[in-house]
């Protein structure tokens, strides 16, 4: 237990770096600061208000109990879904596999400790979600003394069942691994599936919703004997029973108890297999190809960026989603997609919800943003050799613009030829496309510069939690939010159209700046990072 | 064909200097060793020679052109090989020695032929087909060591070059460095293998705390002494 204690110390020490964060400049810690809250704040003021609207949506059909229990499933979804991409490093494929195995450390106490760490975020993410929607559910619909009992209860067993879900996800990558060659496309293949099974569920929300409340006794059955710690759930908030609550507790803790005691009676073996390497026997060496070295560099950025399937998933997501939904539209009618964006409360025509959309997933979709922490130990190699430093940059920031602008301009094709848009309309998204994309690209590269990871232990930490990728995805997020929130307000003097042209021409201005950022100041940058 | 002149380096503002006005020269044809504590300042040194990092005061010229000013032409010069082979892993080894061949424009015959001989030679040619991540450390180190002789440098700089070689690998380079040695190549390498220093090298340099403390010729350094005594007596 001591040293199960001492293990989990070690790694949230590590994984904080309080050290690091001492040091920072006050100026910067404030920055900082004051980004985490903005963003915080956003996020919290957001769910209030889907929790609000919810609330509404189930008081008309007498539902409301069931909204707790909704959100617990919800979010149970998210988590796992958030987690299958970590679980995989961070239980089996670690970096300290061969430390912590020849150190005096029972397997179990690892394993705990790598449980119990996934366990933690998933709770933190948790209480981030939850926390906002019962205090809009305690409001809107009473508050009782059980139901904070029960809400704290509920606070604690969430991320439970989604972590053992998503670890046996990784244990099954990770055992098929053992298996065959052929790892990262069944990681790809296993991925996908789990990507295109949310898109399914969410899209069809509308209808499996209905369905729901049409056949609501079935549905009760369903869950009562399908997901019985669900159904506890209900039980707990339609009847205050704390029966149901004593059970689910039970339920959730021994099911997290025989998940790690089945999970350690193959861990060392697993954790010792896959570190067997498999070789061919016999080389021939084949006629080698020669590449420009501008190519080559290319190349070898795509090499990387595809041999890693975290990296991947995590930044063709938005592009995929989009890809998808432009071919969702060849077979649906236009006239319900113009409901739909009625109904989320969008008073905007779909030439601009398509300009919206085209910059939200150009902006979150950032593969530079993670380029220079990714190369970590190696990056002696590029700094070695005969290219010029501004060579190095320009690629990684091209290879963002090339991966991400393909599927971009298919999926304008898509929507220019159902909705029917002219072609000075393609053409000028297409633009818009260019410039957010160009702009993504050099602000990621640039930030990465700034706040470079080279020293994670595995791929998921550079791509999930580095600083430069938080900075990146979460400003162009906050600034499209409040850019979003603002208009309302100054509709009144100023079209839609004439907002974003301001807000375009202000985009291409930045990406001059960035342009002459990266032909000065990031060179002479990458030469100081070692 | 190597020159440092008032070289110093400090890291972060205020700093204590990692190294402090080291001044070396290599000639052309010259196995220069370079020896000192962990933390002397050796890796700091090499970095800057390779324009891995960037300092503040002195001059490196390699074949007479700045590593500061003129960084892209000094690195076609030259072969690095660092303190740890850390290379791609997801690449297979032939894949990234064309890399490194396509990079400094090695013609396709030239290339074939340095990694049909280097390869032979330090017995892993089998491998080459393999990803580099299922290598050994040895392995990584042979490839590595590899890339750096397919363009045929003017200057190899080593950082424990033989660290992780198997006893037969390392009497091959060993070999290989005297007989590039005689066609003029220039190499500069750390090591704490005091013995291979003494045996293979030209000129000896010893770095303590940062601060040039000898150099010169193997036989003036170190007179009657064995290396290992007077390395111990200077660091004591």
């Amino acid at each position: 237990m001591n040293k199960l204690f001492e293990l989990l110390k070690f790694k949230i020490k590590s994984t904080i770096n309080l050290e690091k964060i001492k040091k920072m400049k006050k100026i910067n810690l404030l920055f900082f600061g004051f980004i985490f809250l903005y963003f915080g704040f956003s996020l919290t003021f957001s769910i209030t208000m889907i929790t609000d609207g919810a609330i509404n949506a189930t008081k008309e059909y007498g539902l409301t109990f069931y909204l707790i229990p909704l959100f617990f499933v919800m979010i149970s979804f998210f988590l796992f879904q958030l987690s299958i991409f970590n679980t995989k490093s961070i239980m089996y494929s670690a970096r300290d596999n061969d430390l912590l195995l020849s150190l005096p450390i029972p397997s179990k106490s690892i394993l705990m400790s790598r449980v119990l760490i996934t366990l933690l975020w998933n709770f933190l993410i948790s209480l981030f979600i939850m926390l906002p929607m019962l205090i809009t559910y305690a409001v809107r619909v009473g508050v009782s003394f059980d139901f904070v009992i029960m809400s704290l209860v509920t606070l604690i067993i969430l991320p439970i069942i989604p972590t053992i879900l998503a670890s046996i996800f990784g244990y099954l990558i990770a055992f098929l691994t053992t298996k065959s060659n052929a790892s990262k496309w069944i990681e790809y293949v296993l991925s996908l599936g789990m990507i295109l099974f949310f898109v399914l569920i969410f899209s069809n929300i509308e209808s499996i919703l209905m369905y729901v409340v049409n056949n609501f006794d079935k549905i009760e059955n369903f869950i009562k004997y399908g997901f019985y710690s669900i159904y506890l759930v209900i039980e707990m908030f339609s009847k205050s029973s704390y029966l149901s609550l004593i059970l689910c507790l039970i339920i959730n803790f021994g099911l997290f108890f025989i998940f790690l005691h089945a999970l350690n009676l193959n861990y060392k073996k697993l954790l010792s297999r896959l570190n067997e390497k498999k070789t061919k026997t016999k080389f021939q060496l084949k006629k080698l190809k020669h590449t420009q070295a501008k190519q080559i560099l290319f190349f070898k950025e795509a090499k990387r960026y595809f041999s890693s399937p975290i990296y991947v998933f995590n930044t063709l997501f938005g592009v995929i989603i989009m890809l998808i939904g432009s071919l969702a539209v060849f077979f649906t009618d236009k006239k319900d997609i113009i409901n739909l964006i009625k109904e989320g409360g969008l008073n905007l025509n779909l030439f601009s919800v398509v300009i919206l959309m085209v910059t939200f997933i150009a902006f979150l979709s950032n593969t530079s943003c993670a380029s220079i922490s990714i190369e970590g130990k190696n990056l002696w190699i590029l700094k070695s050799l005969p290219i010029k430093l501004k060579s190095i940059i320009v690629t990684k920031v091209m290879f963002n613009f090339i991966v991400m602008i393909i599927p971009i301009i298919i999926s304008i094709f898509a929507f220019s030829f159902v909705f029917g848009f002219s072609m000075i309309e393609m053409l000028f998204l297409i633009l818009v496309a260019i410039i957010s994309l160009g702009c993504s690209s050099m602000f990621g590269i640039i930030i990465n510069l700034k706040f470079p990871k080279l020293d994670a232990i595995d791929d998921t930490v550079v791509v999930k939690r580095s600083l430069s990728v938080i900075i990146a995805t979460m400003l162009p997020l906050i600034l499209i939010m409040t850019l979003g929130t603002i208009y309302p307000f100054i509709e009144k003097y100023i079209s839609l159209n004439n907002y974003l042209i301001i807000l375009f021409s202000i985009v291409f201005v930045l990406n001059i700046v960035q342009i002459i950022i990266i032909n000065t100041w990031a060179p002479k940058r990458l030469q100081e990072i070692n | 064909m190597l020159e440092i002149k008032d070289f110093s380096k400090t890291y972060g503002k205020g700093g204590k200097k990692a190294v402090d006005k080291l001044n070396l020269k290599v000639k052309k044809g010259e196995i220069y060793g370079f020896i000192g504590h962990n933390g002397a300042g050796k890796t700091t040194t090499i970095k800057a020679m390779v324009g891995i990092i960037d300092f503040e005061e002195g001059k490196i010229k390699i074949d007479k052109h700045s590593i500061k000013t003129d960084p892209i032409l000094c690195k076609q010069k030259i072969a690095y090989i660092p303190d740890n082979p850390d290379i791609y892993e997801n690449v297979r080894g032939i894949d990234y020695l064309n890399f490194i061949a396509d990079i400094f424009n090695v013609s396709l015959q030239d290339r074939e032929i340095a990694i049909n001989k280097y390869a032979s030679e330090f017995d892993i040619f089998d491998n080459l087909g393999d990803l580099v991540s299922t290598y050994s450390h040895g392995m990584k180190q042979k490839l590595v060591i590899i890339s750096a002789l397919l363009h045929d440098p003017l200057l190899v700089i080593m950082d424990e070059p033989f660290v992780g070689l198997d006893p037969t690998s390392a009497f091959k380079l060993k070999k290989i460095m005297k007989d590039m040695c005689k066609k003029g190549v220039s190499f500069l390498f750390s090591s704490h293998v005091l013995e291979v220093v003494e045996k293979l090298c030209d000129k000896v340099a010893i770095i303590k705390k940062g601060k040039l403390i000898a150099s010169g010729t193997v036989k003036e350094i170190k007179g009657d002494k064995s290396l290992e005594d007077l390395f111990v007596e200077l660091n004591d």
